[in-house]
């Protein structure tokens, strides 16, 4: 507990730095694993109809399509994947059948339905657009009559090419911004912990108090992350072994090149 | 104050002796040794052997050599090279002595309190609980006067304050060995006495061995212990204190 102790008193005693450092960590390894999740969500709630190309499906509720999700996300070309409500659709159809006198049965009408929408890169090409959609058709088994074409928007592209390269680079600039401000954070937080250590040290009979506090403390942190991204969205298990290994090395530096200057620097 | 400092506090395992096992055996030795920090002589021909319950001066002016010598003993600084014959005993018993330093610069948090700044040496090793060590803490706080200011920061007190706050923090710790640079250069003439005291309590009874760096003449006017006198890197002067 002494070394759990000692990384808590290093993370509150600049309350404004220590909070930081956690949201910064938190937000930079949560868009790094999710980012197509991210694009995804933009995609859904910040473009129309009209400003995209794309292709939808008709599904059963309930249809899983999580392992053609994955498939499809890695193929590039392909900005979003995601599911959408079949309410209107459905009112739509009965609407339109009622208008136009054509009784089905109920258990027909009752179904319920979700929208599948792949959202494409308008770099792509009408070929590549056909070959992305027939390989989805492929993947799921669906009917293709329940497919729809590949739309693609009609008006002024250069405004479009300024939606899609956001849609395409806004997250990994993000991410990138946030790393770097995450850097700075991380660089203080890390000599914080090497000052008070060095002071315990002295007055303690201990060995190593940093280094055992700052892996314990961070093992600490990266369990509940992985907890939350495990249970709540996706995890990359390489981007996460990215990181450990940068934290590793960042504080092997900052602990080999400062040790003389941090000890002058706590009064 | 003899009272204050023995405690009857039951001593915990094997990480404090009240008995000195091996009075008078050797701690540091230097014999024509030449000393390098980044590859620069900053001490020369340096001679000397401090035992185990010495309590041992090093005087001299700003900018001899006297901190460099006290970090090259505490093992605080790595020379970059030593020539000569060098050694550092701190094994006894079987188990590592333990040094404590009161710094020139103290090293001390200024925007933590008095009390938080002298918990960084709660050691559960040394300390049966909590309690125990509040009671040390408090009995040395009485001796030096601090008692009632425990829950002020740093920023808020003058420099003697601090410079005891250090003291009692190298105390509190229960070292085997204290090395203290200019520990009192905050402190009046009253305060350094009783400072001097204090250690000098500690090493009759205890056995503590303590090195002091100082240029404050006053001090060791009346003292009749081992001095080393150094200059310009070199030691000038090794024996009693009669030549002030």
């Amino acid at each position: 507990m002494f070394y759990l102790k000692v990384f808590w008193e290093s993370l509150v005693q600049n309350k404004i730095n220590g909070l930081l450092f956690v949201f910064l960590l938190f937000t930079t390894t949560f868009l790094a694993n999710n980012e197509s999740l991210v694009r995804s969500f933009m995609a859904q709630n910040f473009m129309n109809d009209d400003e995209k190309v794309y292709f939808q499906a008709v599904v059963e509720e309930g249809t899983n399509l999580e392992s053609i999700k994955s498939r499809m996300t890695q193929i590039p070309g392909v900005l979003s994947f995601h599911m959408r409500s079949g309410d209107k659709l459905q009112k739509n159809i009965k609407k339109s059948l009622s208008e136009n006198d054509i009784d089905l049965p109920e258990y027909l009408l009752e179904e319920k339905m979700n929208i599948v929408e792949v959202i494409l890169s308008p770099e792509l090409g009408a070929d590549n657009r056909e070959l992305i959609r027939k390989y989805f058709i492929r993947l799921s088994g669906i009917e293709e009559a329940v497919v729809s074409k590949v739309y693609s928007p009609n008006d002024d592209s250069a405004k479009n090419f300024i939606i899609y390269f956001l849609l395409k680079w806004m997250v990994k600039g993000i991410t990138g911004l946030l790393f770097i401000f995450f850097c700075f954070t991380y660089f203080d937080f890390v000599k914080v912990i090497l000052r008070k250590s060095y002071v315990y040290q002295c007055f303690q009979r201990k060995e190593n108090i940093a280094f055992k506090s700052f892996s314990l403390g961070m093992t600490f942190l990266f369990s509940i992350l992985l907890m939350m991204l495990w249970v709540f969205f996706n995890v990359n298990f390489l981007v996460l072994g990215l990181f450990v290994c940068y934290f590793a090395l960042f504080y092997w530096l900052i602990s080999r090149f400062t040790d003389f200057d941090i000890s002058n620097q706590i009064h | 104050m003899e009272s204050q400092l023995y405690r009857n506090i039951p001593k915990r395992n094997q990480y404090i002796s009240s008995k000195l096992h091996q009075k008078n055996a050797e701690l540091f030795f230097m014999e024509n040794a030449q000393i390098y920090i980044k590859d620069q002589l900053i001490l020369d021909s340096i001679n000397l052997k401090i035992n185990r319950g010495d309590l041992f001066f090093v005087t001299g002016p700003t900018g001899a050599g006297k901190s460099t010598l006290l970090n090259v003993l505490s093992g605080e600084k790595k020379p970059y090279r030593v020539l000569g014959n060098m050694r550092r005993n701190l094994q006894a018993n079987n188990r590592q002595l333990f040094v404590s330093r009161i710094f020139q610069d103290l090293k001390i948090f200024k925007h933590q309190t008095i009390f938080e700044n002298l918990y960084y040496a709660y050691d559960q090793k040394i300390y049966n609980t909590e309690k125990d060590f509040s009671m040390q803490l408090m009995d040395y706080c009485k001796i030096f006067g601090l008692e009632k200011m425990l829950s002020r920061r740093l920023t808020e007190v003058n420099g003697g304050v601090k410079q005891k706050v250090a003291i009692i923090r190298s105390l509190l710790c229960k070292p085997d060995v204290v090395i203290a640079d200019e520990p009192t250069s905050s402190l009046d003439k009253k305060s350094a006495m009783k400072v001097f005291d204090v250690l000098s309590l500690l090493n009759n009874k205890k056995g503590l061995t303590v090195i002091w760096a100082t240029h404050n003449k006053e001090l060791i006017k009346n003292f009749h212990g081992k001095i080393i006198h150094i200059d310009a890197g070199k030691i000038v002067y090794n024996g009693k204190a009669c030549f002030i």
